[in-house]
C-alpha cells in the first residue's frame, strides 16, 4: 500500500507554483515537498491538510491510496 | 518597493564582500608562492630564516582573514538567493579542511623550528605535511576564484526566493562540514594511535591532543552556534521540518548502532594496556566516528529522492 498524490498537478494548475514557494507556504523544506511529490515520504496529517488548504482543495483530492497497484 | 530596495542593498553588500574576498584571496595566493619559496629556503637552512619566519606569520593572519571573509561571503550569497551547487559545496569542504590544516601547519613549523633548525633532527614528515598543505591550499584557492567569479557574474540575475521557514542550505552545509570534520578527526585519532603506540601520555600532550581535537570539530561547532543564533533572531524560522526529523532519528540510530562495534574494537585494542593513548583518545575517536556516520547518513537520506 502506497500514498499517491496530485501535488504536481495542482502546483501547475496554480500559476505553476514552484516547490520552493509551496515549501515556504506550508513551512517545510523544498526537499520535503519533492520527497512527498515523488511518494518517497509520507507526510503527517497536519502537513497534508496544510498543502490541501494551500491549494483550496480537500485532502482526498490531493492524496489517494495505491493498493496493489490499484488506485483507491 | 521596500522589497526591491532591500534586494538591491543585499546585492550591493554581496558585491562589496565578494571584492573584499577577492583582494584577500589574491594576497593569500601571492603568499602561497612566498611560503613555497620560504619553506625551500628554511629547508636549505638559509641565513635569512628569521625574516622569513615573520613573513610566514603574517601570511597566517591573511589566511585567517580570508577564511572568515569566505565564510561570510558564502552566508551572504545564500541569503541573497544563490543556491548551494556542487562548486560551492566543494569550496565549503575545501575551506573547512584548509582552516583545520592551518593549525597543523603552525604545529609542523614549530617542530621544524625546534627539532630541525636547532637540534638538526630529521623532519621529513613535517616537510611532507607542509608541502602537501600548500598544494591543498592552491586547490582551494583555485576553487574559490571560480566561486567568486560565478558570484560576481550572477549577482545581477539572481532573484530572492520566498523566505524559507526551515533553513535548508544551512542544514546541508552543516552535514557536509560534519562529514569533513568527522573524517579529518578520525584520521587524526588513528594517526595519533599509531604514532603514539605505548607512549605514556603526560599532561601537556593530553592537552595538546584535546586542543587539536577541538580545532578539528570547531568548524562544525561554529555552524551549529550560528544556526542557533539565527533561529533565536527569527521567530518565523524553525529548526527542522518533519522529514528532516525522521531522517535525523534514523541517522541517529545508524550512528549509535555503528558506534557499538567501533567501541568494541577500541576496547579490544586497549585491553591490557592501561597506560596506552586509548585512555585519552577513545572519546575524540568516538566523537569523530559518530559525527562522520551521523552527518554522512543524514545527508544521504535527505538527498536520496
Amino acid at each position: 500500500m502506497k500514498l499517491g498524490n496530485n501535488i504536481r498537478k495542482f502546483r501547475f494548475e496554480n500559476n505553476e507554483t514552484s516547490q520552493e514557494e509551496l515549501a515556504a507556504a506550508v513551512g517545510v523544506t523544498r526537499q520535503t515537498i519533492h520527497a512527498v511529490e515523488k511518494g518517497k515520504f509520507v507526510p503527517s496529517t497536519l502537513l497534508a491538510f496544510k498543502i490541501a488548504r494551500h491549494f483550496r482543495v480537500n485532502v482526498e483530492d490531493l492524496f489517494y491510496v495505491i493498493e496493489n497497484n490499484t488506485e483507491v | 518597493m521596500e522589497q526591491i530596495n532591500k534586494e538591491s542593498k543585499d546585492k550591493r553588500h554581496l558585491r562589496t564582500w565578494t571584492l573584499v574576498t577577492l583582494v584577500l584571496l589574491t594576497l593569500a595566493t601571492l603568499w602561497l608562492f612566498y611560503d613555497l619559496f620560504a619553506y625551500l629556503e628554511i629547508r636549505a637552512k638559509s641565513p635569512a630564516i628569521e625574516k622569513m619566519s615573520n613573513l610566514i606569520g603574517t601570511g597566517f593572519i591573511i589566511q585567517v582573514l580570508l577564511l572568515f571573509s569566505f565564510a561570510l561571503l558564502i552566508l551572504k550569497s545564500f541569503r541573497t538567493g544563490f543556491k548551494a551547487g556542487t562548486l560551492v559545496i566543494t569550496a565549503i569542504i575545501a575551506g573547512t579542511v584548509t582552516a583545520i590544516l592551518l593549525v597543523f601547519d603552525f604545529a609542523a613549523l614549530e617542530d621544524i623550528g625546534s627539532d630541525y633548525l636547532v637540534h638538526g633532527y630529521d623532519c621529513t614528515l613535517e616537510w611532507i605535511w607542509l608541502f602537501g598543505s600548500l598544494l591543498f591550499r592552491l586547490v582551494f584557492y583555485i576553487i574559490l576564484y571560480q566561486v567568486i567569479f560565478r558570484i560576481l557574474r550572477g549577482i545581477r540575475g539572481v532573484t530572492a526566493n520566498p523566505q524559507p521557514v526551515v533553513d535548508e542550505i544551512m542544514f546541508e552545509v552543516t552535514q557536509y562540514t560534519g562529514m569533513v570534520c568527522g573524517f579529518i578527526g578520525l584520521a587524526f585519532t588513528v594517526y595519533a594511535y599509531v604514532a603514539l603506540g605505548d607512549f605514556t601520555i603526560n599532561n601537556w600532550l593530553m592537552w595538546l591532543l584535546m586542543f587539536y581535537s577541538l580545532v578539528i570539530v570547531l568548524p562544525w561547532f561554529l555552524l551549529i552556534i550560528y544556526w542557533i543564533i539565527r533561529l533565536s533572531r527569527k521567530a518565523r524560522l524553525t529548526l527542522y521540518d518533519e522529514k528532516q526529523k525522521q531522517d535525523l532519528a534514523s541517522s541517529g540510530l545508524i550512528a549509535w548502532l555503528s558506534s557499538i562495534p567501533f567501541m568494541i574494537i577500541i576496547l579490544i585494542t586497549s585491553l591490557g594496556q592501561p597506560s596506552s593513548p586509548t585512555l585519552y583518545l577513545w572519546f575524540p575517536s568516538y566523537l569523530f566516528f559518530t559525527l562522520l556516520v551521523f552527518s554522512g547518513s543524514l545527508l544521504l537520506k535527505y538527498k536520496r529522492i
